[in-house]
């Protein structure tokens, strides 16, 4: 295990994930011709929700531990994620694992908000959990794909593999489907579904206040960011850089345009329905298959 | 003449249910039949156990049949002794499960249930542990015929009398083929020994081996629940009592992956050509792929917690056939052998998982269905602080079903899916089985959460009555298994190897274990580069928790009970609680018609032979008829008023007076 790897993968998610929402907030309030807020606003909310008063609807442990086990479980798929530092922090996990790890992270937000007794809550889970069931198969086999191509299971082997042999059509393929999901994965505007604020209040969070609240902002932002890396740093590592603060510099700039596209996007496009959001994963899925079947074929 | 344990531990089987049919008492015939089910596992256990580790067939006296060529013997191979040791310990836990769950028909006799009961686990333990056609056969239809009298002890119940029948005649269509399938052999080699079965399978012609093999499949596959053979399962398996549903989803329709690793493991391998046992694989990998697709999304739409997960069950059985599939394909090929092992080991990986999981979730199912009176999920809620221990035990098991780490689904799962993504690398179909093993994972997911939370979480229901308390005895047995799924979870090694020995598999083929339980593959031709380390990461995710609960308490916030928040309105509990039936509406109207309903084809010209075999329609109720109206006319002469029967009675002693004078004379 890299020690450097893991604090410097931690240090990104649980210090430099809420710039990106402050960025975000900002390039969108440029393009509604407003002020907006500073870019350390992010940072603010967050500690000042973790002053604020605790209010609970339920008195159920799962409502109560929901939030940290949520957060851990991102930071664990953060620790998975390659990040730049050559090697990763070489967890004994692989694709599987950080998917299941996602997963677990989402199921502690979904069964949280069952726990908060709130119909709203109860809206926004089964909303998550259908956009779970339609974006998720598109990412496992954008992730296959990329295995079958590096002939290895983890995700540090898959990175490492595209940087040396370069770009290849099905990665490139793999690539623009996981690029066509990110939107979903980042749960930004038109799939904010689950989410919702002016339609269901905020969906799963609705019954969350102070420091739980800051802990799940927290957790969403640091899940934003592990798609962010996984297609920078498995699909797009080139080119390479040799000490690993440059290279993390690169993958960090790479994230940023990223979210600045996934905001212009956010402040064009009006909320879809789950149904049309199903219909558009769909025929995404097909850009996927088409990825992996080129990666059988070995192009 | 010594015994061997298992045949003691059958005796006791029959022993037990001779005595619970004399037992009145409910509570002292389930503690009874506890005791005899727990002293037979112990037994089991012994023999099972040292069969396991020492890689020997274990033989016992026999009695020979020699003119039919078949002989009664105990032959408990490392296949069947795993099967055994998982069939008496999930036994034993729905039985103790029972004892209090069976009272509720206390106005039933008690041997009814328990000594079915019995026989039942007899006939699973006997299936098991012969290495003879004729004598499989024998205890494959007791097991059936008892666990028909178990699925329809309700027997007012007409639904449960339909599913019985379905059931019934379901399994008996199939169990012809396989039986077919023998009496050909037999008229072939004149023996019902699986290894001269073996020998004849591997003589006879083209056509007629795979018209054999096709049989065995049909046969077991429909036992296994497979779709779309597997139909009677939805049915049957709700309508049994939940301690025998945890049986026949945990174990015996596991018996029907026993039959398939039997003959399409143990025997195809050896006699098959490359391209049969290619073929063959196929069949088996696309049968469980649909199975687990069409399962997975019919309960995402079911809203009755049993037949939830009877088709969870149907699902999970899907991916036991995939992996199979995988492994038998690739044991043609010799370059890639260490993906048929992988493939092997993850189908009996996951028998293990599912049968303690499953098991798990019926009793929770059981448990609803005992406090609330109802399987409808629309119609509870809430119900974690009535049975604060069932619940945990429950968000285990669900855990396990959906496959989270790091519970012992994710194990097998994560098995299976090494198998079917480094077995797409060389054989490109495969592929598609493991997107639809992920996908059917996350469906999983959300029906087992549906069920989860609409049960145990959120508010009460109005309509409900007031839920009755869960009985320790039923929370220790839910609680027992929870611990299973963890604990195996954990340390998947372990258990993985304990199933590589049942199967017969090398395992440092395949996995390196390292000291705290985990697994990686090793590097050899097919494989990928993985690992999964239970222990180390949920220590790392420990960590993580720590560090997420120090920033949480940092800010020193107050802590206050608030009502939810209606947006500013005003709702009773009842109005804004959530209802099974709203989960994944868009979701299931996308996939409405993924479970087909067929209308059984009913002959129309059999009038006549329907109302012979209908004794109650001419001779029955006839006899009734007329043997009533012979006893109305006499019993006529006797209803009246007193005056009556005084003026009968002085009429007749005047003619008896008036005789006795013309007597006298």
């Amino acid at each position: 295990m890299s020690v450097t790897a893991a604090v410097v993968n931690l240090a990104i998610a649980l210090l430099l994930a809420p710039a990106f929402e402050g960025a975000t907030r900002k390039i969108k309030a440029i393009i509604h011709s407003r002020k907006g807020p500073p870019v350390t606003q992010a940072y603010i909310d967050i500690l000042k929700l973790l002053a604020k008063e605790d209010l609970r609807s339920s008195s159920s442990l799962i409502f109560r531990f929901a939030p940290s086990a949520a957060l851990a479980s991102f930071m664990v798929v953060a620790l998975m994620t390659p990040m730049g530092v050559k090697g990763g922090v070489g967890l004994p996990g692989d694709l599987v694992t950080w998917i299941y790890f996602l997963t677990l992270g989402a199921a502690m937000i979904m069964i949280m908000a069952m726990a908060s007794k709130n119909p709203f809550a109860g809206a926004g889970a089964g909303r998550e959990m259908m956009m779970l069931l339609s974006v998720e198969p598109i990412v496992i086999a954008v992730l296959i794909t990329s295995a079958i191509k590096s002939g290895s299971m983890r995700l540090t082997d898959m990175a490492s593999w595209n940087l040396a042999h370069g770009p290849s059509f099905s990665m490139i393929c793999a690539g623009i489907a996981l690029l066509l999901v990110l939107q979903a994965t980042l749960g930004r505007l038109p799939f904010d579904i689950a989410e919702a604020e002016n339609e269901i209040v905020g969906g799963a969070l609705v019954e969350q206040s102070g420091p739980n609240l800051a802990l799940l902002k927290m957790a969403l932002l640091i899940r934003q960011l592990v798609y962010s890396f996984l297609l920078v740093s498995v699909f797009a590592p080139w080119p390479p850089l040799s000490p690993w603060p440059l290279a993390t510099l690169a993958a960090l700039v790479k994230v940023l345009i990223l979210f600045v596209l996934a905001a212009v996007i956010e402040a064009l496009s009006p909320r879809l329905r789950i149904d049309q959001a199903m219909s558009y994963m769909g025929k995404l899925l097909f850009v996927a298959l088409a990825a992996l079947a080129f990666a059988m074929i070995g192009v | 003449m010594n015994y061997t344990n298992v045949e003691i531990a059958f005796l006791l089987l029959l022993l037990g249910a001779v005595v619970s049919f004399f037992t009145r008492n409910w509570r002292t015939a389930g503690w009874l039949a506890t005791g005899f089910v727990g002293l037979s596992t112990i037994l089991a256990w012994r023999d099972g156990w040292r069969v396991l580790m020492g890689g020997e067939t274990l033989r016992g006296p026999a009695l020979s049949l020699l003119s039919l060529g078949s002989e009664l013997a105990v032959s408990l191979d490392p296949l069947g002794a795993g099967f055994l040791l998982l069939i008496t310990a999930v036994s034993l836990v729905a039985t103790a499960y029972s004892i209090e769950y069976m009272r509720q028909y206390h106005q039933e006799h008690p041997g009814r249930f328990y000594s079915l009961l019995q026989l039942f686990i007899a006939g699973m333990v006997g299936v098991v542990c012969v290495s003879d056609w004729l004598f499989f056969l024998i205890f494959w239809e007791w097991m059936t015929l008892a666990s028909y009298f178990l699925v329809t002890f309700e027997r007012e119940n007409p639904e449960a009398i339909r599913a019985g029948f379905k059931y019934f005649i379901m399994t008996h269509v199939a169990t012809a083929g396989l039986l077919v399938a023998a009496v050909v052999l037999w008229s072939a080699t004149g023996s019902f020994a699986f290894e001269s079965h073996r020998i004849g399978l591997a003589s006879s012609s083209g056509v007629l081996k795979h018209l054999i093999l096709a049989l065995y499949l049909l046969a077991f596959s429909t036992k296994a629940g497979i779709f779309p053979v597997g139909d009677w399962l939805p049915d049957a398996h709700p309508a049994a009592p939940s301690g025998v549903s945890a049986i026949l989803s945990g174990v015996m329709i596991k018996l029907g992956a026993y039959g398939v690793l039997r003959v399409f493991w143990g025997i195809l391998p050896n006699i098959g050509t490359r391209k049969e046992i290619i073929v063959w694989g196929i069949i088996i990998a696309s049968l469980g792929a649909l199975s687990a697709f069409v399962g997975g999304l019919t309960a995402m739409k079911e809203n009755d917690s049993k037949r939830l997960l009877a088709f969870s069950s149907i699902s999970q059985t899907g991916y036991i056939f995939l992996s199979l599939g995988i492994g038998i394909t690739f044991a043609a090929s010799s370059d890639f052998f260490a993906l048929a092992l992988l493939g092997l080991l993850g189908a009996g990986f996951h028998i293990l998982n599912d049968a303690i999981f499953k098991s798990l979730l019926f009793m929770s199912a059981g448990s609803i269905l005992y406090s609330t009176g109802t399987r409808d999920l629309n119609r509870v809620g809430g119900l974690s602080s009535v049975m604060p221990i069932a619940a945990a035990a429950a968000l285990v098991g669900v855990f396990s079903l959906s496959g989270l780490p790091p519970t012992n689904g994710f194990a097998s799962k994560w098995v299976i899916y090494q198998a079917s993504i480094a077995g797409g690398q060389q054989f490109a179909p495969f592929i598609l089985v493991a997107l639809v093993a992920f996908f059917v994972s996350l469906s999983t997911f959300a029906y087992s959460f549906k069920f989860y939370t609409v049960a145990f979480l959120g508010n009460r229901a109005a309509s409900q009555t007031e839920p009755r308390p869960l009985p320790l005895m039923m929370s220790l047995a839910q609680l027992v298994l929870a611990f299973a799924c963890i604990a195996i979870g954990l340390a998947p090694s372990w258990a993985i190897r304990l199933i590589s020995s049942m199967l017969g598999v090398p395992l440092s083929q395949i996995f390196q274990t390292n000291s705290v339980g985990g697994l990686a593959a090793v590097s050899t031709k097919g494989l990928m580069p993985s690992s999964w380390s239970p222990i180390a990461l949920s220590a790392i995710f420990l960590a993580c928790f720590l560090i997420a609960e120090i920033i949480r308490r940092s800010g020193h916030a107050r802590t206050r009970m608030v009502p939810a928040w209606y947006c500013g309105e005003e709702h009773s509990d009842d109005e804004v609680r959530s209802r099974a039936h709203g989960f994944y509406l868009p979701f299931n109207e996308a996939f409405a018609k993924v479970y087909p309903r067929w209308i059984a084809f009913r002959p129309p010209r059999l009038k006549g032979v329907q109302f012979l075999l209908d004794f109650d329609a001419w001779l029955y109720h006839p006899l009734v008829r007329e043997g009533g109206k012979l006893v109305d006319r006499v019993s006529r002469s006797h209803v009246g008023i007193p005056q009556l029967y005084i003026m009968w009675q002085v009429a007749g002693m005047i003619v008896v007076l008036v005789l006795l004078f013309l007597m006298v004379r």
